[in-house]
């Protein structure tokens, strides 16, 4: 009983961390926004860590009624997010086309990782 | 079991759907579409939380190169229910230009260029609106650059370079050896000629007859069109109540005071001005409605020593007064200066004039105040004069390998020699014999400090423009190499790399300066080495040899004298002090009899031993290496610009992976390129 107290706890802890990350990505996507005219690669900082919070949100809720854990599958799912949102911030400027295909290797190396870290989770 | 690993695959296809949906939406959100719409950009230049306005300046500039049409808002005007106040500048899209990049790909280099240099907001709408505006002229500079400018022009420059004005040095021998309007006259590619402050700047002039040369060809100039600016002594000199009339440009006079004496200097550093004509286009955006912190209601501006004018008559107008001092103790014998006329427009016939009492070179919020008056003034489209030649041949990447190699050698082996020279300088300074306040104050002896540690900067800064270039030549080969199938952009690329092939070929063939170094030997001080043809250097690669003879200089001769004035300096003010709290016949006839031993004509007193001394030193560095220097830096400065828009262009028709493979591939070549 203790333990699941315990756990529940910890996921509640990790669900507010998480959501805390979504409020400040949102507020700073929000000012560089106002502050820089509109969406584009300056974004990228926010919505790293939007995603980012939402990559811990779903995680903990993932991992709910678990103490096992899988740092392969959490990293590969904040690596993939991380990469996604960048090349999402510099989609549409072809002069920035190497941060786009850097980008899209994090994201392909993250979803690997991912789904490796899922299947080994799912084994155990 | 099975439920629970079903659960968690929902949940992570749940995932990886909303974060590829989120994606997805903002992926539509980044694409920047172009209807091809006629469109007008509006630069919010009052906008001062969004946009810093000199940067805004600089970009314009840099459309205005590019034969870009850029309109300069002349009174207020209303658009898509947004007010915007006189002074805003505007483009209206479509244009031609004069590469043949389309407008909108030159809007979308010159949107990217607003985001990463701090000109955030720009409006654009699609409305049509009428404005009384000026389509801006690009200012060719001819920046006054000679003996007598001392640090004022290299201060001039410095300004009009973080404003992106391109500039070209213009020395006394420009002005008399060719008439104003003859081909390869340094007038004649200009439309504006900028005469900073200093000292008489006729006395650059070797003979009465190309002084009466020069000032006929600066005032036909005018006279036809051109435009002049005039900063303290460069005002001074255009007034037609100033005996003797130099330049004949501006219908004023300038209040009676005595140059000698000391009370003025009290006023050195930044002062305040009143803004009289807010309205006007040179002081659009300062006065008392101004919106940026700091512009007003009083705007502060630095002040050397420079008139104040009055007597003004017909065809003046008094754009700002000065208005008081900010921390300055002042004698009630400058007091007359308050209320008098500090900036002032007049018109010469078809030219415009406007002259500055203070400095606006100097750190302060005037900059764009300055950029203004270039603007106000420039009336007649000039040809820019830092193209390629026609038959500027592109060099070969290897050719341009070597030149690197040399100027990054070069700059290594100069460095610790400039360090060198450079710490002597700071020790003269720090002997504290510089008090403007002082009779015997030596009033240049920071000059050369100035110079060599801006000499500092441009070897850092050339070193670095000259591995970007190497990197970005390999990058533009890459491309050239992807757009084969369309001349236009084909020529595109060579475009670029004959810009870079432009500014090694200079490095590689330094014009001759003809500047005659200032000799000393008259002083009787004679340990100078004379400095003759064959000191010049010819090419980059041999300038350290001039560096290395400022070193000796500074350090063998410049030091010790300054060492040994600094004593008799220091011996005067004891027995001036003791002279005041103490008075004797007796002693006030030492100290009489010792001022007239330091300052003697002839036999020279160490006075003038020194300031001549300096001089000396000074010359060679301002003339001998800050000249090339400044040029290259200016040149540098053009094939940065230009490489960014060609490089827009050609990235817009490759595509971002193409561009991608472009750049990896010059940065596999030249691993240094991106990060310096």
């Amino acid at each position: 009983m203790t333990t699941g107290n315990v756990g529940r706890k910890r996921k509640m802890n990790g669900v507010i961390s998480g959501l805390a990350t979504i409020v400040v990505g949102i507020i700073i996507t929000a000012v560089l926004w106002w502050l820089l005219g509109g969406f584009g690669f300056w974004e990228l900082p926010g919505v790293a860590i939007l995603f980012i919070g939402i990559g811990e949100v779903l995680y903990k809720i993932y991992m709910a009624g678990t103490d096992k854990r899988t740092p392969l599958l959490r990293g590969g799912l904040l690596l993939m997010l991380i990469g996604l949102a960048g090349y999402v911030s510099f989609e549409g400027y072809f002069l920035f086309g190497t941060f786009q295909i850097l980008s899209l290797i994090a994201t392909v190396i993250g979803l690997v990782l991912l789904l490796a870290g899922f299947i080994s989770a799912s084994k155990h | 079991m099975n439920n629970v690993t079903h659960n968690r695959s929902k949940i992570l296809v749940l995932i990886v759907s909303i974060v590829l949906i989120s994606a997805l939406f903002l992926r539509i959100n980044a694409v920047q579409l172009s209807d091809g719409q006629a469109t007008t950009y509006i630069i919010p230049i009052e906008d001062w939380i969004k946009n810093d306005d000199t940067s805004a300046v600089r970009l314009v500039n840099m459309l205005l190169q590019e034969e870009v049409p850029v309109y300069w808002a002349l009174s207020n005007f209303t658009v898509a229910g947004t007010t915007y106040p006189a002074g805003t500048f505007y483009i209206r899209t479509p244009f031609t230009t004069r590469l043949g990049v389309s407008s909108d790909d030159t809007m979308g280099w010159f949107m990217l260029q607003a985001k990463l240099n701090r000109v955030w907001r720009i409006d654009t709408t699609t409305e049509n609106f009428t404005v009384n505006s000026k389509q801006l002229i690009l200012p060719q500079i001819a920046l006054f650059y000679d003996k007598t400018t001392y640090e004022n022009a290299l201060e001039t420059y410095l300004r009009f370079r973080s404003l992106g004005f391109k500039i070209v040095l213009a020395n006394a021998e420009d002005l008399y050896t060719k008439s104003w309007n003859e081909s390869g006259s340094v007038l004649n590619e200009a439309n504006v000629v900028v005469i900073p402050g200093g000292a008489v700047h006729f006395w650059s002039f070797p003979t009465d007859e190309a002084l009466a040369e020069g000032i006929g060809n600066l005032t036909e100039f005018v006279k036809n069109g051109g435009g002049y600016i005039g900063v303290c002594a460069g005002t001074v000199e255009a007034l037609q109540g100033v005996q003797p009339v130099y330049l004949p440009l501006v219908n004023a006079s300038m209040t009676s005071r005595d140059m000698w004496g000391l009370d003025w200097r009290l006023l050195q550093g930044p002062l305040y001005i009143n803004i009289t004509q807010p309205s006007n286009p040179v002081m659009f955006g300062y006065g008392s409605d101004a919106v940026r912190p700091g512009y007003g209601p009083l705007t502060t501006i630095y002040y050397l020593g420079g008139p104040a004018l009055c007597d003004l008559g017909a065809n003046t107008t008094v754009l700002a007064t000065y208005a008081g001092p900010i921390t300055q103790q002042v004698m009630p014998s400058v007091n007359n200066t308050w209320g008098l006329a500090a900036v002032v427009a007049a018109d010469y016939y078809d030219g415009k004039v406007v002259v500055f009492g203070p400095h606006p070179e100097y750190p302060g919020p005037v900059g764009r105040m300055y950029a203004q008056a270039l603007y106000y003034i420039a009336k007649t489209p000039k040809p820019s004069r830092l193209e390629p030649a026609a038959s500027q041949e592109i060099m070969s990447e290897s050719a341009i390998s070597e030149c690197v190699n040399t100027i990054e050698s070069t700059v290594n082996q100069i460095k610790p020699t400039l360090e060198d020279a450079t710490r002597s300088a700071a020790n003269i300074v720090n002997l504290r014999t510089g008090d403007y306040y002082n009779v015997l104050g030596n009033a240049v002896d920071e000059d050369l400090l100035s110079f060599d540690k801006e000499a500092y900067n441009q070897l850092n800064d050339l070193q670095r423009y000259t591995v970007t270039f190497q990197y970005e030549y390999s990058k533009l080969n890459t491309l050239k190499g992807m757009v084969q199938g369309d001349p236009q952009l084909v020529s595109l690329a060579e475009y670029g790399q004959a810009m870079i092939s432009n500014f090694f070929n200079y490095t590689e063939n330094l014009p001759p300066e003809p500047h005659t170094v200032t000799q000393t030997d008259w002083t009787g001080d004679g340990p100078f080495m004379p400095f003759t043809q064959a000191d010049e250097a010819t090419k980059f690669e041999s300038l350290p040899h001039i560096f290395d003879y400022v070193d000796n200089e500074t350090n063998a001769s410049l030091y010790p004298l300054a060492q040994n004035y600094s004593v008799v300096y220091r011996e005067y003010n004891i027995l001036n002090r003791e002279n005041q709290t103490a008075y004797t016949l007796e002693t006030n006839q030492t100290l009489s009899d010792l001022y007239q031993n330091i300052t003697s004509p002839w036999p020279v007193g160490i006075y003038y031993v020194i300031i001549y001394s300096l001089f000396h030193t000074e010359d060679i560095v301002q003339y001998k290496i800050e000249y090339p220097l400044l040029n290259m830096l200016t040149l540098a400065d053009r094939v940065n610009e230009v490489i960014s828009y060609v490089e827009y262009a050609l990235g817009s028709a490759v595509g971002p992976w193409n561009y991608a493979s472009a750049e990896i591939q010059a940065f596999i070549a030249h691993p240094q390129g991106p990060f310096v």
